[in-house]
């Protein structure tokens, strides 16, 4: 049964909506960092007015409280994140109404820290928050302000690799034959508790002496009613991202694209031998994993999207109702294997990929009716827009976060694979196939200490 | 009361082990489900009858007597399937139940089932000895080195 005490919090969560309005600026109390949470519950309509509303600090949650209510409670919240999270980062813009193809503008977390940045190769302190991304000297030739870094290839291709996928399953080849590229970025308060505990790097990571506890996200309640108040506090939040390079083929319009520094780090190992590389490009998003740490669920809730073009499920393909082009997948191929990596040897620097190879994608967990039907409604209100082609795919939620038994608080839905992120790992296989908060609940420091369902510390130096 | 309820009720009286954990009302896994299905269709008449005799008006004092000592050996040994169904995750012929509970019972092993791999990861029996089926496990890296929490947070109310 889903605790209590966090069905409790999120109708408390929910009925301030309207408490809300009769708040004034001295029931406030000040909190670090002060941000204005959205809680807007999930029974509101769907309108162009959520495209300002803002990020979530929690989900709001309403009875019944069903399993399917829940999800849908969730879901509501994941596009409120998505809405937020993707808006333009000057602050200003309304979402999808930037001067890009498609409205496009570079989005709020294109000013967040990526894994390179903050777990550095000589293990020392990041640069501080809003400091330019530290350019490769490989790159330093071509850079221009403003140009992200995306690296290709970790020392060890691992569940943060950007050349492979997790459990060193393969890379994925899009089908101009050009690899698939990866990001992790998080914000400032994941930042900052890094930084603030020596997280970064082996050394500080080995003066810690207890569990990775990263801040969460809540509403602020008023000691002497309980009643939930603004502002409230940001949680930790991590994103992965996955990129196709964009080609004269690929309508911008349908992509939120960025100019890119396509960093191939040197790798010399068993798994690959890559010579350091960099070069210019456009990068279109193809998938996108966001991560919040909120209040009562300190599994994390995990919202994946795609973009819509990436891959007809397996029952598409069955039933031959397939669309003329995806970016994983050709409609025309009928002998090309499903959802099986390339072989050997994975090179980023050689492209396109050997022998004409490209990954022949299909989903194999279809999207419920439900997310299908939530998508429409917010796809309406992007209409015209680049981020109308996105879509949820779920998103992932502990059903009893206070479990004495199960610290993944038996996750719903079970299984939850991005084809862009988990190609390869798709399926109901228990311990087998994609589970965000299953998965992540294994990740360490490098010292073996349990880091808080992010793989990210394990990659200090 | 609906009949997945009384399937629950009538599981939590043979096993020992709270409703609550069995079939959670928040229950992404739904293994009650699949148990229920089996059950029921493995052995369809008599799985009536068990029912029946947990939701009588009435309910038995002791459900669990009632279905294992005082209705006949063909609810009984069914019975005795779905018990062994919960705790091991697999499904026994309650006509082979029988035969090895007879005075000479077969030489060679009784032959099962897993009813499928959800049901293979939430056999009880890992739970009533706090521990993890062979394979799968949601506990933290490191939990080896620690003890493990009190068997009434495993399949208590």
């Amino acid at each position: 049964m889903r605790s209590f005490s966090s069905l409790l919090c999120a109708a408390i969560l929910a009925a301030a909506t309207m408490a809300l309005a009769t708040i004034t600026a001295a029931d406030v109390a000040p909190t670090e960092p002060p941000v204005s949470c959205n809680v807007t519950p999930p029974s509101t309509p769907v309108t162009s007015t959520l495209l300002t509303s803002g990020l979530p600090c929690k989900a709001a949650i309403i009875a019944p409280f069903t399993i399917e209510n829940i999800q849908h409670g969730f879901d509501f919240y994941s596009w409120l994140t998505f809405l937020a999270v993707n808006s333009p980062q000057n602050g200003k813009t309304v979402i999808g109404q930037g001067t890009g193809a498609g409205g496009d503008s570079p989005t709020v977390w294109q000013g967040w820290k990526d894994i390179d940045s903050v777990m550095r190769a000589d293990g020392s302190q990041p640069t501080p928050w809003g400091a330019p991304t530290p350019v490769p000297s490989a790159c330093a030739r071509i850079a221009s302000p403003g140009d992200a870094v995306v690296s290709m290839v970790g020392k060890t291709p691992n569940v943060l690799s950007a050349i492979s996928e997790p459990f060193k399953t393969g890379p994925l080849i899009d089908q101009n034959g050009n690899y698939t590229r990866f990001d992790i970025l998080m914000n400032q308060t994941m930042f900052d508790h890094i930084v603030s505990n020596d997280l970064y790097s082996k050394a500080g990571q080995m003066k810690s002496t207890g569990d990775v506890d990263f801040p969460v996200g809540s509403l602020s309640a008023k000691p002497a009613t309980g009643a939930v108040t603004e502002p409230g506090v940001l949680g930790s939040m991590m994103i992965k991202l996955a990129w196709k390079v964009m080609t004269p083929a690929d309508s911008p319009a349908r992509f939120h694209t960025m100019s890119a520094l396509i960093y191939n780090k040197p790798v010399a190992g068993t798994d690959a031998s890559v010579k350091e590389s960099c070069h210019k490009a456009t990068l279109g998003l193809v998938g996108i994993h966001i991560a919040h740490k909120i209040a009562g669920d300190p599994q994390w809730i995990w919202s994946s999207f795609e973009h819509i073009d990436n891959a007809p499920s397996q029952a598409d393909v069955d039933a031959k109702t397939l669309n003329a082009h995806y970016n994983y997948f050709d409609p025309s191929c009928a002998d090309c294997k499903i959802n099986e990596p390339p072989g050997r040897p994975w090179d980023p620097n050689v492209e396109p990929f050997p022998g004409h190879f490209k990954s022949q994608i299909t989903r194999v967990i279809p999207l419920t009716d439900a997310t299908v039907a939530i998508n429409a409604s917010f796809h309406a209100i992007l209409k015209g827009t680049v981020w109308e082609n996105y879509m949820l795919i779920s998103t992932q939620w502990p059903t009893n976060a206070a479990s004495k038994t199960d610290p993944t608080g038996r996750p719903a839905p079970t299984y939850l694979a991005n084809t862009t992120a988990e190609t390869y790992i798709q399926g109901r296989v228990p311990m087998s196939s994609s589970n965000c908060i299953e998965c992540h609940n294994n990740a360490t420091t490098t010292t073996g200490r349990f880091s808080d369902f992010t793989y990210i510390l394990e990659n200090a130096h | 009361m609906a009949d997945m309820d009384t399937f629950v009720a009538i599981s939590a009286a043979l096993t020992g082990i709270d409703p609550g954990k069995l079939a959670p009302g928040v229950d992404p896994i739904k293994v009650s489900a699949e148990y229920f299905q089996k059950a029921s269709t493995e052995a369809p008449d008599v799985f009536k009858r068990v029912l029946s005799i947990a939701s009588a008006t009435p309910p038995p004092a002791n459900l669990a007597d009632a279905l294992l000592n005082g209705s006949g050996d063909d609810v009984r040994f069914l019975c005795r399937s779905i018990m062994l169904m919960w705790f091991l995750g697999s499904w026994f012929n309650p006509n082979d139940l029988k035969l090895y509970a007879s005075a000479i019972p077969p030489a060679a092993p009784i032959s099962s089932s897993v009813v499928s791999s959800k049901a293979y990861t939430q056999g009880w029996v890992w739970a009533a000895a706090q521990a993890h089926p062979m394979g799968y496990s949601t506990l933290r890296f490191g939990y080896w080195n620690q003890p493990p929490v009190a068997l009434n947070d495993f399949i208590g109310a």
